[in-house]
C-alpha cells in the first residue's frame, strides 16, 4: 500500500540528478520506482537509485530519452501506473503527455492543453495580452514577415530576438544597434530551426539590467491554485541560470504580493494543474512583465522546498492522482532564505567551455542547512552528450547572510575531482559585495567579469599544489624509489 | 631527473633532491620546486582520496622562519590521478595539474612519424647499463637501458612492444639532450600501454 491511492509504481522518463530526486520522494511514499536508462548511464546513481532500471536504446543517448513510444512501451511492460517526466527531454511535450494518458498511464504533469498553450511563446504571450497581463512590447515575424525588421526597430533598442518555440537561452540574440538586427534575425532563425525544428521568431524589448523573477505555482484539479513564493534567478550565463534564491532579495512585500498574485492569475486563466512556474522580467523601476510559463518541475525547485518545507514532487503525485491540495494559500509558511548553485562541468576561465573527464571523486559537503542534489558518482564519465550540470548545491539559512555563508562553505567543501567545474567561480559570485547587497540582474556576470576572474595563486600555495602533484604521480615516485642507495645518501653530503 | 608539472598554464620543474636521507624512511621527500627546496609528505587519511599534506620549507636556506608563509603546516587535501592528470582539492579549491614526463615530451617533440619509436634523451647524461641488443624483441614496459642524469638513474622502458633496430650507445657513453638512445620498430601486435 502506498500513501497515494492509484499510484503504485512510477516510471521516471529522465536521468541524472532529477531522476535521483524524484526517486527519493517515491521511496518516501512507498511507491515502487522505475526509470529508463541508456547503457551509457548504466552505472549512474540514477540507475542505481530506482527499484527497476529499464534499458532504453537509441542512436544517441539523447535520442533514447526522447523516444516517447519506446518509453510508453516500457511503462506498459513493467506495469507502471504513472510516469514522471522530470524536466527537459519530454517534460513539455504535449503529444507525449497525451500518448501517456491514452495508454492508461497517469501523467504526473499538467494537462496537455496547458503544455501546448504555454509551450508556444507567441501563443502564450497572446493569451496573456488578452487577459491584461503586462508584457514587454514585442512583434511577431509571422504577422507580416516583410515588415518584421521595421516593426522590431519601432519597439526601440535594445531588442531581444527569440525563438517562438524556444527555451534554455537557445535561439536568443540581443540587438543593441540597427546594424546588428539583420544578422541576429538570421542567427535566431537558424538556431530555432536547429534546436526546435520551428523557425518562427519574434522580437521583444530588452530591458537593461533586468531581473529574472519567477513564481512557483501548485494547482489541483479542483480549482485550487496557490503560489509558493518567488525565486530570483538573475545570475545567468548565456541566458542560463547559475544561481537561484528565494525569497528574491531587495523586493518589498507589496511588489512580492503583486507578482505572486499575477502568477496565480495566469495559472488560473490557463486552467493549469500540477506544478508550474510563471516567469517575469523585473525592470529596475519595479515594473514587471510576463515572460513565459514553464509547465514542469524546475531545476531550481529545491530552494522553494527548503523555505516552505513542501515536497513539490509529492504534491505533483497527489495532484496527478486527483487529490485536493492539502493546504490553502494562508497555510503556506516561508522560513528563511535558500540559495541554489548549479555546479557545472565547464571552465569559467575559457568562456564557460564544457569540460569532460572521468569523475575520480564526488564527495558532497554535509552540514546544517545543506542539500546536495546530484546524479553523479566516482568513476562516471562526463561527456558532452548531456547538459553540463553535475549537481546542485543548495543552502538554507535563517537570513540571506547565513544562506550565503553556508552555500560558500558547501561549495568549498564539496569535492569533485576528475573534471573542471565552475564551483570556485560560483563561490566568487557569492562572495561579491554586490551579490551580498542583493544587487542582482541578468547582466551580473559580464558586468563583474573582471572581479570574478581567477586570482593568481600565491607562491606558497603553488608550491604546495606542485608538491602534492609530484608526490601522487606514480612515475615520479617510482623514479624516486628507484634511486640506488649510494646516490640517495650521497646527496646529504653534497648539500 | 626533473619533472615538469603544468598548473594554471604555467610549467614548473620539480625534482627530488635526496639531501635528507634520514627522512625518506618516514615518507618525507625532499623536493626542489622551481628551485625552491621543500620537504613534503602525503599521509593517507581515512576516506577515499583523502590525505594530509605536510610541507615544510627548507629552513636551512635563506629566510628562516619568515619564509614559512602558507607552508609549514599539516592540512587535509583530496587528491586523485587520472594518468598524467592530478586533481588536487586544497583549501576549498580544486586544481588540475598535468605531469609532463620529460622523456615522453622529448619523444613527442621529436615525433618521428615513420612508425619507428625513437627514444630520445630527455637531458644530457651517461648510460649506466644496456639491457638489450639490436634485434631483441621486447614487450611494452620492458627495460631497454638505464641512464643517469643529474644524479638520478632513470630506466628507459619500451613504450610499446617492438624490436630494437638501433642502439648507438654502450655503458659509460655520454649523450646530449635529444640524442637517440634506442630505436624500436613496432610489431604487428596490440599497442602496449606505457603508463
Amino acid at each position: 500500500m502506498t500513501s497515494i491511492p492509484g499510484i503504485q509504481k512510477t516510471l521516471i522518463a529522465n536521468r541524472g540528478e532529477i531522476a535521483v530526486r524524484v526517486t527519493k520522494t517515491l521511496r518516501k511514499l512507498g511507491i515502487a520506482s522505475a526509470s529508463v536508462v541508456h547503457p551509457q548511464d548504466a552505472d549512474s546513481p540514477a540507475a542505481r537509485a530506482v527499484d527497476e532500471p529499464c534499458t532504453i536504446e537509441g542512436d544517441t543517448p539523447v535520442s533514447a530519452y526522447l523516444d516517447g513510444n519506446q518509453i510508453i512501451a516500457i511503462a506498459r511492460r513493467i506495469g507502471a501506473d504513472s510516469l514522471h517526466p522530470g524536466y527537459g527531454f519530454l517534460a513539455e511535450n504535449a503529444d507525449f503527455a497525451e500518448a501517456v494518458m491514452e495508454a492508461g498511464i497517469c501523467w504526473i504533469g499538467p494537462p496537455p492543453a496547458a503544455i501546448r498553450l504555454m509551450g508556444d511563446k507567441i501563443e502564450s504571450r497572446r493569451f496573456a495580452a488578452e487577459r491584461g497581463i503586462p508584457l514587454t512590447p514585442s512583434v511577431n515575424e509571422e504577422d507580416d514577415p516583410k515588415t518584421f525588421a521595421k516593426r522590431a526597430i519601432e519597439i526601440g533598442l535594445p531588442l531581444l530576438i527569440k525563438a517562438s518555440a524556444g527555451g534554455g537561452g537557445k535561439g536568443m540574440q540581443i540587438v543593441r544597434s540597427k546594424r546588428e538586427l539583420g544578422p541576429a534575425i538570421e542567427l535566431a532563425r537558424s538556431e530555432a530551426e536547429r534546436y526546435f525544428a520551428d523557425g518562427r521568431i519574434f522580437a521583444e524589448r530588452y530591458l537593461d539590467q533586468p531581473r529574472h523573477v519567477e513564481v512557483q505555482i501548485l494547482a489541483d484539479g479542483h480549482g485550487n491554485v496557490v503560489h509558493l513564493g518567488e525565486r530570483d534567478c538573475s545570475i545567468q550565463r548565456r541566458f542560463q541560470k547559475l544561481i537561484e534564491e528565494t525569497p528574491a532579495p531587495m523586493m518589498d512585500d507589496d511588489l512580492r504580493s503583486r507578482i505572486c498574485s499575477q502568477a496565480v492569475e495566469v495559472a488560473r486563466a490557463a486552467q493549469y494543474q500540477n506544478a508550474g512556474t510563471v516567469e517575469f522580467v523585473l525592470a529596475p523601476d519595479g515594473e514587471f512583465y510576463f515572460l513565459e510559463m514553464n509547465t514542469r518541475l524546475q531545476v531550481e525547485h529545491p530552494v522553494t522546498e527548503m523555505v516552505t518545507g513542501i515536497d513539490l514532487v509529492e504534491e505533483q503525485l497527489r495532484i496527478a492522482a486527483g487529490q485536493t491540495l492539502s493546504f490553502s494559500q494562508n497555510e503556506v509558511r516561508f522560513d528563511g532564505v535558500a540559495i541554489e548553485c548549479r555546479v557545472c562541468a565547464e571552465d569559467p576561465d575559457q568562456d564557460f567551455r564544457p569540460a569532460v573527464g572521468r569523475l575520480l571523486l564526488v564527495r558532497p559537503a554535509e552540514g546544517e542547512g545543506l542539500r546536495f542534489d546530484g546524479g553523479i558518482a566516482s568513476g562516471q564519465e562526463v561527456s558532452t552528450a548531456f547538459d553540463p550540470m553535475l549537481a546542485k548545491v543548495i543552502a538554507h539559512g535563517r537570513d540571506r547572510e547565513e544562506a550565503i555563508r553556508r552555500a560558500r562553505r558547501a561549495l568549498r567543501e564539496s569535492v569533485i575531482l576528475g573534471c573542471t567545474t565552475n564551483a570556485a567561480f560560483l563561490e566568487r559570485i557569492l562572495a561579491h559585495p554586490d551579490f551580498a547587497a542583493g544587487k542582482v540582474e541578468t547582466g551580473f556576470i559580464p558586468a563583474h567579469a573582471a572581479e570574478l576572474g581567477t586570482f593568481e595563486l600565491s607562491p606558497d600555495r603553488r608550491t604546495a599544489i606542485l608538491a602534492i602533484a609530484a608526490l601522487s604521480n606514480r612515475d615520479f615516485l617510482e623514479r624516486v624509489r628507484a634511486v640506488p642507495e649510494p646516490y640517495a645518501s650521497m646527496g646529504a653530503w653534497q648539500n | 631527473m626533473g619533472y615538469d608539472f603544468e598548473l594554471d598554464g604555467l610549467a614548473s620543474l620539480v625534482h627530488p633532491t635526496f639531501d635528507l636521507e634520514s627522512t625518506r624512511a618516514l615518507g618525507t621527500i625532499a623536493l626542489s620546486i622551481d628551485g625552491r627546496r621543500v620537504e613534503a609528505a602525503l599521509i593517507p587519511g581515512s576516506q577515499s582520496c583523502e590525505y594530509f599534506l605536510d610541507v615544510h620549507p627548507d629552513l636551512d636556506g635563506i629566510g628562516g622562519i619568515d619564509a614559512r608563509g602558507e607552508l609549514d603546516r599539516r592540512e587535509r587535501v583530496f587528491v586523485a590521478c587520472d594518468g598524467d592528470l592530478v586533481f588536487v582539492h586544497l583549501r576549498g579549491r580544486t586544481h588540475r595539474v598535468e605531469a609532463i614526463n620529460a622523456l615522453v615530451k622529448a619523444q613527442k617533440d621529436a615525433a618521428p612519424s615513420s612508425g619507428d619509436d625513437a627514444l630520445l634523451a630527455p637531458m644530457p647524461g651517461v648510460v649506466v647499463d644496456v639491457a638489450v641488443t639490436v634485434g631483441t624483441e621486447v614487450e611494452a614496459g620492458a627495460l631497454l637501458l638505464t641512464i643517469e642524469s643529474m644524479k638520478l638513474q632513470t630506466a628507459i622502458v619500451a613504450p610499446t612492444a617492438g624490436r630494437v633496430v638501433e642502439l648507438g650507445l654502450s655503458a659509460g657513453s655520454s649523450f646530449e639532450q635529444g640524442a637517440v638512445l634506442v630505436r624500436l620498430e613496432g610489431l604487428d601486435t596490440e599497442e602496449g600501454e606505457s603508463r
